[in-house]
């Protein structure tokens, strides 16, 4: 399996460092800004777009639940971090180029993955067109990731899984999330923002 | 908390901001939320604008900031200063779309020869009639929206233009229980019917929003017999008189929170629907299609009139009263009634 990992990764990132143009493309893809910030714009896009009372209810509850969920997620996968620490492939093995900083944290599973995949799959619970765009931009993040020479595909293979993971769990346990989310519009409602 | 580079993130915070307030015109333009609209979206060149600010966000901080690549605000701090920036994106197009709707929107007596005369004292108002008015004419009362009084002050020019003597009084902050709003309007009837240029056997009440609820409640309140009420979008036949965010459809923020009367309008709605007399006059309610507080599909009817329905294409709540095809059917039906031709009883007519 770490072997497989290994050489997908390998593949991948034997692409960066060859064309400034497409190195440039890959920074922009896969830095903590671009890809992140449309991702949670499309979910405030869900916020605004519901055209009635019923439509807005839901589509609210929707990112509040995505909220949830990311926030459940980034606990447990802190708690994670403290048992589990696996090395950055450019610290583990000669000869990886990194298009990006050396960051110091576990590189399994990927955060940016956990994050982009539970505004993904969020989306796709309330919208297809949206769903289908927020899991478009989630996977280039993975890959672009991947080629920058940050993450092994396992990283965002796992990452996708715990973020989509988490979303299914939170919509499972809705009525015990109910509660936070009635309360939240109940606030925006008070602002003529629900 | 580490924000590590003051530069980045205060970048960052800035091209966020941006990105929301373009988000936000996209889905003005797209939705539509007028509440939330810097420019008319129905001129095409207009709706570039949401695009045009995302586009120009994201060539500004990632052609301006080749520092994305080293440390900077991740995970939590980015949440934080991306929360930082929708509540500024909102603050920052709530407060822009209020201000603009001015330069939007203009709704006058322009081009109409009417003049008007204000009446201070038990019932404030301001009576609109033709520049070279001669003689009686007919007299209509309309009722306005509390927080929608310069609609109804285009519809009572239009009105005048149109060769009645339009009475248009004010709503006083005590007028906002169902007694005193009835008293308001009987007295305002009476004032009417009182001046020396009008016929007080010919008179007729109009009223837009929740002064169409208050038209259609007035049945026996008043004394003098009415030849004709119409009411414009009245609310007692919305789905909901909580419509929150569904106000942004229709108005500003500002407008919306005029609009909520502090919380006392569903109340006053509903009263003034419990209150209500069948009136001996035959009634006309206007609707318009695109009006999504009391949108044609979804309204409940009329349970204690018989009335005669109809749809405005096109228009929204507020512009139902300042549309051109409502005032062409107003003046059509009005017409018709004051003749006393027998109208159509409880059928639904759609244009």
């Amino acid at each position: 399996m770490m072997s497989l990992d290994w050489q997908v990764f390998r593949a991948l990132n034997s692409l960066a460092g060859r064309w400034p143009p497409f190195d440039g493309l890959v920074q922009f893809l896969m830095n903590d800004y671009a890809l992140t910030t449309a991702l949670t714009v499309l979910l405030v896009a869900l916020w605004f777009r519901g055209r009635t009372a019923q439509e807005r209810e839901a589509d609210q509850a929707t990112v509040v639940y995505a909220i949830m969920a990311l926030l459940l997620a980034s606990a447990v996968v802190k708690g994670m971090n403290l048992l589990f620490f696996r090395q950055r492939p450019f610290t583990a093995h000669d000869g990886v180029t990194l298009l990006f900083y050396y960051p110091s944290d576990s590189s399994l599973p990927s955060n940016s993955a956990i994050v982009a995949f539970v505004f993904a799959a969020s989306l796709y619970r309330r919208s297809l067109p949206l769903g289908i765009g927020a899991y478009a931009l989630a996977m280039l993040l993975g890959l672009a990731r991947i080629v920058g020479g940050v993450h092994y595909p396992l990283d965002i293979a796992a990452g996708a899984a715990l973020g989509m993971g988490f979303v299914a769990l939170v919509w499972r346990i809705r009525p015990i999330c109910n509660p936070v989310v009635r309360a939240v519009r109940a606030l925006a409602d008070r602002l003529l923002l629900a | 908390m580490k924000f590590v580079s003051a530069y980045i993130a205060l970048g960052y915070l800035a091209f966020a901001t941006v990105t929301v307030l373009g988000l936000l015109q996209v889905l003005a333009a797209w939705v539509p939320l007028r509440g939330l609209a810097f420019a008319d979206y129905r001129r095409p060149a207009w709706r570039a604008l949401g695009p045009a600010l995302i586009v120009a966000a994201y060539a500004w901080f990632f052609g301006t900031r080749r520092e994305i690549i080293s440390p900077g605000p991740a995970g939590a701090e980015l949440m934080v200063l991306f929360s930082g920036a929708v509540f500024a994106g909102v603050v920052l197009t709530l407060g822009a779309a209020s201000a603009l709707r001015p330069y939007r929107v203009r709704i006058g007596l322009v081009g109409l020869r009417v003049k008007s005369r204000r009446l201070s004292g038990a019932v404030p108002a301001e009576i609109l009639r033709m520049a070279d008015h001669d003689g009686r004419a007919p007299g209509i009362l309309v009722l306005a929206d509390p927080a929608l009084m310069p609609a109804a002050r285009a519809l009572a020019a239009q009105l005048a233009a149109s060769g009645y003597v339009a009475f248009l009084p004010s709503w006083p902050r005590g007028a906002l229980g169902c007694a005193a709003a009835k008293a308001l309007a009987a007295a305002a009837l009476e004032a009417l019917a009182a001046l020396p240029d009008v016929d007080g056997a010919d008179l007729a009440v109009v009223g837009h929003g929740l002064g169409g609820d208050l038209a259609l409640a007035l049945g026996n309140a008043v004394l003098r017999p009415v030849r004709a009420v119409v009411a414009l979008a009245p609310l007692h036949m919305a789905p909901c008189l909580r419509p929150g965010m569904g106000l942004l459809h229709e108005m500003t923020y500002a407008e919306a929170w005029a609009w909520n009367l502090g919380g006392r309008r569903a109340p006053l709605v509903r009263s003034l629907a419990a209150a209500g007399d069948a009136a001996a006059s035959p009634v006309l309610v206007l609707l318009g299609q695109a009006d999504s507080l009391v949108p044609p599909a979804g309204s409940a009817g009329l349970q204690t009139q018989k009335h005669e329905r109809r749809v405005i294409p096109g228009a929204t709540h507020i512009t139902l009263a300042t549309s051109c095809d409502t005032l062409a059917v107003l003046l059509a039906w009005l017409a018709r009634a004051r003749a006393g031709e027998p109208q159509v009883a409880a059928v639904e007519v759609r244009q």
